[in-house]
C-alpha cells in the first residue's frame, strides 16, 4: 500500500515537473528573440495601409451643366502565380486591348526574379474591362482541366479619371487634368488642390475581429463658373467663324458682366478636346497660347485710347466739348506723332477724337495732363500689375514709367494711343470695368461658388479700385457710344445702345521694329450703356482680311452681341425703358 | 454535523479479503475500499456535489458560448462592413460614371444636333417679340443648388460596435425594466 503511494506521488511528481516546464517553455518562447521578429511579422501582416482615394470635385457652369466630371476606368494586371494559361492571357489582351502578344506571353512565361503583378493597362475603359470580364468568367465556368484556355491571373481594379463631357468647350478656361491626377493650365490648375481634395493613408485589419468603419474621405470641392454654356458655345462659333473669315492666326473673345467681373464666356484659339489632352504638344507651341485672353499680352493700341480719355476727362482738362485743330503732327519728346491716316483732321472735340481714332488729340491730352497724372490715372487702371483673375499663368503686361530708365518723353506721347505698352486683353478688359461701372473697376474672375461638404462659398465681387469718378465714366461711355453712333460702326447692333473702341496696333518683330504688313486688331464695347450688362473684347491677331478693326474686329463684336442680347434676355433699349418705366 | 466534518470522520470501512503477494489485489482492494468510502457518503451531499459542478459546467458552457456567439456576429459583422464599405465604392464608382454620361447625353454639341434633328432653328433677334407684362420683374439673379451633406455613418448602428459587456448590460437593463402598464 504504502509502495503504492509513494510511485503515486513519483508519477504525480512528474506531472507536476512536465508541466512547469511548459510553463517556463512559454514563458521562454514568449521572451525570445525569434518571438519578437514574428510579433513583427505579425503585426505586418495584420495590418496594412490603405490610400482612401479622394473623387475630385466637379465643375459646372452658372446653371449647373457639368463641364468636368469623373468616370471610372480600370487598371488590368496580371497577378503572375494565378496564372494558368498563359498563352491565352496573351493572346486575350492582345485581341482586346491590343497588347503586345510576345511581350505578354514572355512576361509570363520567364517573369522577372521576385516579380509578383504587373500591370497591363490603368486605364480600360469600362466596355473593354467588362469583355474581358466575361470571358474571365466563361472560362472559368467551360474549362476546368489543366492547360484548358484560362483567363486566371488577370485583375481588374477600378479607379477614376477625369472626363469632359463637352470636349472642347471652355477648354481654354477649364484646363485640364494629367494622369498623375495633376491640373494642367486654368480652372484645373488654379483650384488644383481644392478640386482634388487630399487622399487619406488609413491603417486597415485583416482579422475580422479589429475591423471598424473606415473613416470617411470627403471628395474635393465642387466649382460652379460664371462661365454660361450657351453662350461660351455661341463665343466659341463666332470666333472659329471670324478667324477662318478674316484669315487671322489666332482669335480671342471674351465676354464679362462688368458689373461684377464674372467672365460670362472666354475663349481663344485654338481650342482643344480636354480628353485626348495629349495632343497639348501638337496643338500649342507655347503654353501662352493655352488662353490667350489671359495669358498673352499684346500693344492694345487704340483701344487704350478709351483710358487715355478718361483720365483727361476725370482730371478735368477737357470735356466732351472741347476743341483743338488737329494739324495731322504733335511734336512730343523730339518726335512728331502722326494719325493712323497721316493726315490733318482739322478742328475736332474730344467725341470726334474717339470717333477718328488720332494719335495727335491723344498725344496732346497726354502732354496735357503731364507725365505724373496720365502715369498715376493708368496705374489706376491697373495697366501694368495683374489683375489676379482665378486662372492660372497670367500675363502681367508692362507700362513704362518716368522712373524706368528707359523711359523718355516720347513714350508719354506713344502709350496715349496704345503703343510701347503691352496689356492682356483680361487687363484691359478690367481696366474698362470702370467706364461701364460708374467708375468702379471689378475684379474678373471665373469661379462664381465653391461647394465643399454641403456649404457654398460664394465669391464676392470685389471692387479693385475708384480710377475715375462716376460722372466721368458715364461721360466716358456716352462719349463712345456717340462716336460708334456718328462713325456708323460695324459693331452697332439695331435697338441697343453700345459703347465701344476699336483697336488697330502694328505687331513690334523681335528687334523691336514694326511690322508695316501685319496688325492686331480689337475692338472692346460695352451695352446697354444706360445700364450695362455686358463687355465685349474681341481680339483678332494678324487678320489678312484687312489692315482696319473697324473691317474685321467690329462685325465680330456686331454678330456676338446679337447674339448675345437673346440669350442674356436683353429687350432692346426702347422695351427696356417701357419696362422699367412701369 | 456539517458535510465537512462528516467527510472528514474516518468510517470503519470493511477491508477485502487479501491474498498475501498480489499486488494487483492490493492495489484494486484500495480502489474499492475508496468506493465504498464514497458511498457511504450520504446521497443528499453527492446530490449537492453534483449539482455544484453541473452549474458550474452550465455557467462556464453559458459564458463560452455567449463569448463565442458575440465573436463570430463580431466577425459577421467586420466582414458586412468590408462588403459594405467595398459596395459603397463601387456605387461611388458608378455614380460618378452615370453623372458624367448624362452631362455627356446633355452636353452642348449634342442637345444642338438633337434639336436640329428635331426641327429647331436657332432664334433671330428679329424672330422675338417682347410683351410687357404689367407688374412682373423676372429674377435675374444666380441660383444654384447645393448638394445635400452626406451624412450616412455606420459606427451609429449598434450592431457594428457593442462590446460583449455593453450588449450584456444592455440585455439586463432590458430584462430589469418594469412592464408597460396598460391603460
Amino acid at each position: 500500500m504504502k509502495s503504492f503511494q509513494s510511485r503515486a506521488n513519483l508519477i504525480a511528481f512528474f506531472f507536476v515537473l512536465g508541466a512547469l516546464a511548459i510553463v517556463i517553455q512559454v514563458v521562454r518562447i514568449q521572451n525570445s528573440k525569434e518571438a519578437d521578429s514574428f510579433r513583427t511579422w505579425g503585426k505586418e501582416i495584420m495590418w496594412q495601409y490603405e490610400t482612401l482615394p479622394s473623387e475630385r470635385g466637379k465643375i459646372f457652369d452658372q446653371h449647373m451643366h457639368m463641364l468636368a466630371g469623373n468616370k471610372v476606368v480600370y487598371e488590368v494586371g496580371i497577378t503572375l502565380k494565378d496564372v494558368k494559361n498563359a498563352n491565352t492571357v496573351a493572346m486575350t489582351l492582345n485581341t482586346v486591348l491590343g497588347k503586345d502578344y510576345k511581350e505578354i506571353l514572355d512576361l509570363l512565361t520567364n517573369p522577372p526574379a521576385g516579380a509578383v503583378y504587373r500591370v497591363i493597362d490603368q486605364y480600360v475603359d469600362a466596355d473593354k474591362t467588362k469583355q474581358l470580364k466575361d470571358l474571365q468568367s466563361l472560362m472559368k465556368d467551360k474549362y476546368r482541366n489543366d492547360g484548358d484556355p484560362s483567363l486566371a491571373g488577370l485583375g481588374f481594379y477600378a479607379h477614376q479619371i477625369r472626363s469632359y463631357p463637352d470636349k472642347s468647350l471652355a477648354s481654354n478656361v477649364i484646363g485640364f487634368v494629367n494622369l498623375n491626377n495633376q491640373g494642367n493650365y486654368g480652372i484645373e490648375q488654379k483650384y488644383d488642390s481644392l478640386l482634388a481634395g487630399v487622399p487619406k493613408q488609413v491603417l486597415v485589419p485583416k482579422d475580422p475581429n479589429l475591423i471598424t468603419e473606415m473613416p470617411k474621405n470627403p471628395s474635393g470641392a465642387d466649382l460652379i463658373l460664371t462661365i454660361d454654356r450657351d453662350i461660351q458655345s455661341m463665343v466659341e462659333t463666332e470666333l472659329k467663324k471670324g478667324v477662318q473669315d478674316t484669315g487671322a492666326t489666332a482669335g480671342t473673345i471674351v465676354v464679362m458682366d462688368p458689373r461684377t467681373g464674372a467672365i460670362l464666356a472666354m475663349a481663344s484659339t485654338p481650342q482643344m478636346d480636354l480628353n485626348d489632352y495629349t495632343k497639348f504638344g501638337e496643338i500649342y507651341k507655347t503654353a501662352g497660347e493655352f488662353n490667350r485672353a489671359v495669358s498673352v499680352q499684346f500693344e492694345p493700341g487704340s483701344i487704350f485710347k478709351i483710358l487715355t480719355m478718361s483720365a483727361a476727362i476725370d482730371s478735368g482738362r477737357v470735356v466732351p466739348s472741347s476743341t483743338y485743330l488737329d494739324t495731322g503732327f504733335y511734336p512730343i519728346g523730339g518726335v512728331n506723332i502722326v494719325n493712323w491716316d497721316h493726315n490733318a483732321w482739322g478742328v475736332q472735340d474730344m467725341v470726334g477724337c474717339l470717333q477718328h481714332s488720332l494719335n495727335v488729340c491723344m498725344a496732346r491730352l497726354a502732354d496735357l495732363m503731364g507725365q505724373n497724372t496720365f502715369y498715376t490715372y493708368m496705374r489706376r487702371f491697373g495697366i501694368g500689375y495683374a489683375t489676379n483673375i482665378d486662372l492660372s499663368n497670367e500675363a502681367i503686361g508692362h507700362l513704362k514709367d518716368p522712373a524706368d530708365t528707359d523711359w523718355s518723353k516720347v513714350d508719354l506721347g506713344t502709350n496715349s494711343f496704345g503703343q510701347g505698352v503691352s496689356v492682356s486683353p483680361i487687363q484691359m478688359m478690367t481696366a474698362a470695368t470702370a467706364l461701364a461701372n460708374d467708375g468702379k473697376m471689378v475684379y474678373p474672375h471665373v469661379v462664381y461658388a465653391m461647394v465643399s461638404n454641403g456649404s457654398e462659398h460664394i465669391t464676392p465681387t470685389q471692387i479693385l479700385g475708384t480710377p475715375i469718378s462716376p460722372q466721368s465714366a458715364r461721360t466716358v461711355s456716352n462719349m463712345l457710344a456717340d462716336a460708334l453712333q456718328a462713325g456708323q460702326s460695324l459693331a452697332n447692333v439695331k435697338g441697343y445702345r453700345i459703347a465701344g473702341k476699336t483697336g488697330t496696333a502694328s505687331i513690334p518683330g523681335p528687334d523691336g521694329v514694326y511690322d508695316p504688313n501685319l496688325t492686331n486688331q480689337s475692338f472692346m464695347g460695352w451695352g446697354p450703356v444706360d445700364d450695362p450688362k455686358f463687355m465685349v473684347f474681341v481680339w483678332m491677331e494678324r487678320p489678312l482680311k484687312s489692315d482696319w478693326a473697324s473691317y474685321v474686329a467690329s462685325p465680330i463684336f456686331h454678330d456676338v452681341v446679337q447674339k448675345l442680347v437673346v440669350l442674356m434676355d436683353i429687350p432692346p433699349d426702347d422695351i427696356r425703358k417701357q419696362l422699367l418705366g412701369q | 454535523m456539517t458535510i465537512l466534518a462528516e467527510l472528514k470522520t474516518p468510517k470503519p470501512q470493511p477491508q477485502p479479503e487479501t491474498k498475501p503477494g498480489s499486488k494487483a489485489y492490493q492495489a484494486v482492494a484500495e480502489a474499492v475500499g475508496t468506493l465504498r468510502q464514497y458511498q457511504d457518503i450520504p446521497l443528499r451531499f453527492q446530490k449537492q456535489w453534483i449539482t455544484a459542478f453541473l452549474a458550474l459546467m452550465i455557467l462556464v458552457g453559458t459564458v463560452g458560448g455567449l463569448y463565442l456567439n458575440v465573436v463570430s456576429r463580431t466577425v459577421i459583422a467586420g466582414r458586412e462592413i468590408q462588403t459594405l464599405q467595398d459596395d459603397i465604392s463601387v456605387g461611388q464608382n458608378t455614380n460618378a460614371d452615370l453623372q458624367t454620361q448624362i452631362a455627356t447625353l446633355l452636353s452642348n454639341d449634342s442637345l444642338q444636333a438633337r434639336a436640329l434633328a428635331a426641327g429647331y432653328v436657332p432664334i433671330k433677334n428679329e424672330d422675338i417679340g417682347y410683351i410687357t407684362v404689367p407688374g412682373y420683374f423676372p429674377q435675374q439673379d444666380m441660383t444654384t443648388v447645393t448638394p445635400p451633406t452626406e451624412n450616412t455613418d455606420l459606427s451609429l448602428s449598434s450592431d457594428f460596435s457593442e462590446s460583449l459587456s455593453s450588449w450584456l448590460t444592455r440585455q439586463i437593463e432590458t430584462a430589469s425594466l418594469p412592464l408597460a402598464q396598460e391603460h
